[in-house]
């Protein structure tokens, strides 16, 4: 071997890139030529030195940015592995967007409706009307009626319809009759009976009641 | 099985390693946590000091490293095995610091680090004193790998590559080509014109500062 192309000759025999015979011929090369064998110890030194050089040790920042991001690739993978799981993705997703979206406004609105509640328990009970069992209805009309109790019903023979006019207390201050024979013992009959009084907005006055008088019959 | 156990022939290791790579490589498929814990711990460190090498800057290379796993995360599925995981990361991290370069030198380029220098900014761990070596031996090999450093920076980025993946990362001639995207003769013509240039920035390098030699003499 000569030194025909010394740098390719030094460079495949340091990669050990030569075939049995050829890198015998080449070490025997180097053993005879003072130049090439300079040229093989520097090369082989420069890539001792190269293999020497200190490996960089690599920042702990970036290890832990490298396992953050693993972990987020991880979870993309998995997120994407099915449907159900991308579904689940999505629901979580939306959830997340709702959960966000309404918790500043969880505690002004839980505070808005125990406030209305509070004020709705406070006031209604003062609103509503206090009724009792002996309360008199005061817009409307109270028509007159007979008092059971108070009415002789001696007398009369007969169907006889008469119009009484009843005062404030209850007694008969006037009467038409209307229909059939009034006889002596009814007229006075219903002069010294008692009637419920018809009322105006819950006051006793005076008013008219048409009364009828049927099959009456008198006793003794 | 003990035999088959005990084989470490480089076949036998080479067939191991691809068994391995692929079951890796399913369990990432399948969002294993055990998987990318392995595939950070097997390969942050060789992909961050072979992103450094051919950058020569911490902060890109972390950069780099972070795009390379990521590209690594996303696309594990196009992975088909037709080369091995070691050699398709680096072709992923030679690619990225290839980009990263390029747009180095169009945006940040006249851009001045404000930052400490590598001296101000080394880890206490590299600061401790290594009793087991003289100051003299730790000095010259401080020197000799800032100059060998400095020196692979300012050669051509194709041949450094080259070079970094031939004799600092120590792969072999087909899996550089694999890497690269090259054929097995440019690869050799690259390692060999990069070991030149290398050889000569250093004898420049050494011809311009002659104080940087140093010379051990005996205490009189």
């Amino acid at each position: 071997m000569s030194c025909a192309n010394p740098l390719e000759m030094v460079s495949s025999l340091l990669d050990g890139r030569m075939a049995a015979g050829e890198q015998e011929n080449a070490l025997a090369h180097l053993k005879s030529c003072r130049l090439c064998n300079a040229r093989f110890q520097s090369a082989h030194h420069l890539r001792q030195s190269l293999q020497d050089l200190n490996q960089p040790p690599i920042p702990d920042v970036l290890t832990g940015r490298l396992r953050v991001l693993a972990s987020h690739e991880r979870e993309r993978r998995l997120r994407y592995a099915t449907p159900s799981a991308l579904f689940r993705h999505w629901a979580a997703g939306v959830w997340l967007c709702f959960d966000n979206m309404m918790r500043p406004r969880a505690l002004p609105f839980a505070g808005g409706v125990i406030s209305a509640l509070l004020l709705v328990g406070v006031w209604f009970p003062a609103m509503a009307s206090k009724q009792s069992v002996n309360d008199v209805p005061l817009s409307t009309w109270g028509y007159a009626g007979p008092s059971p109790l108070d009415v002789r019903t001696t007398g009369a023979a007969g169907d006889v319809m008469v119009e009484l006019t009843i005062d404030e207390r209850g007694r008969v201050v006037d009467y038409v009759v209307t229909s059939g024979k009034m006889t002596p013992e009814l007229g006075g009959m219903i002069l010294f009976s008692r009637f419920n009084p018809a009322t105006l907005f819950g006051r006793p006055t005076s008013g008219k009641l048409i009364y009828r008088l049927s099959q009456i019959s008198v006793i003794g | 099985m003990a035999a088959s156990i005990l084989d470490l022939s480089p076949e036998r290791t080479a067939e191991v390693a691809e068994v391995e790579d692929l079951r890796l490589v399913q369990s990432l498929r399948e969002g294993s946590e055990w998987a990318y814990e392995r595939l950070l711990t097997r390969f942050q460190q060789p992909v961050y000091a072979l992103a450094f090498r051919l950058l020569g800057d911490p902060s890109e290379a972390g950069d780099v490293v972070q795009e390379v796993f990521l590209k690594v995360f996303r696309n594990i599925g196009s992975f088909r095995g037709q080369s091995s995981l070691k050699t398709w990361v680096y072709r992923i991290t030679v690619n990225e610091a290839h980009n990263a370069r390029r747009w180095f030198f169009r945006h940040r380029r006249r851009e001045v680090d404000l930052d400490m220098g590598p001296e101000e900014t080394r880890d206490w761990k590299e600061t401790i004193p290594d009793g087991s070596r003289s100051p003299f031996d730790v000095a010259f090999d401080r020197e000799q790998h800032i100059m060998i450093e400095a020196a692979l920076e300012r050669i051509s980025p194709i041949f450094r590559e080259a070079v970094v993946l031939r004799d600092i990362t120590d792969l072999s001639y087909d899996e550089i080509a694999e890497i690269l995207g090259v054929t097995l003769g440019t690869v050799k013509s690259r390692i060999l014109r990069g070991r030149e240039a290398l050889r000569e920035e250093l004898a420049g390098s050494l011809q311009g500062s002659r104080f940087l030699r140093l010379v051990p003499k005996t205490a009189e």
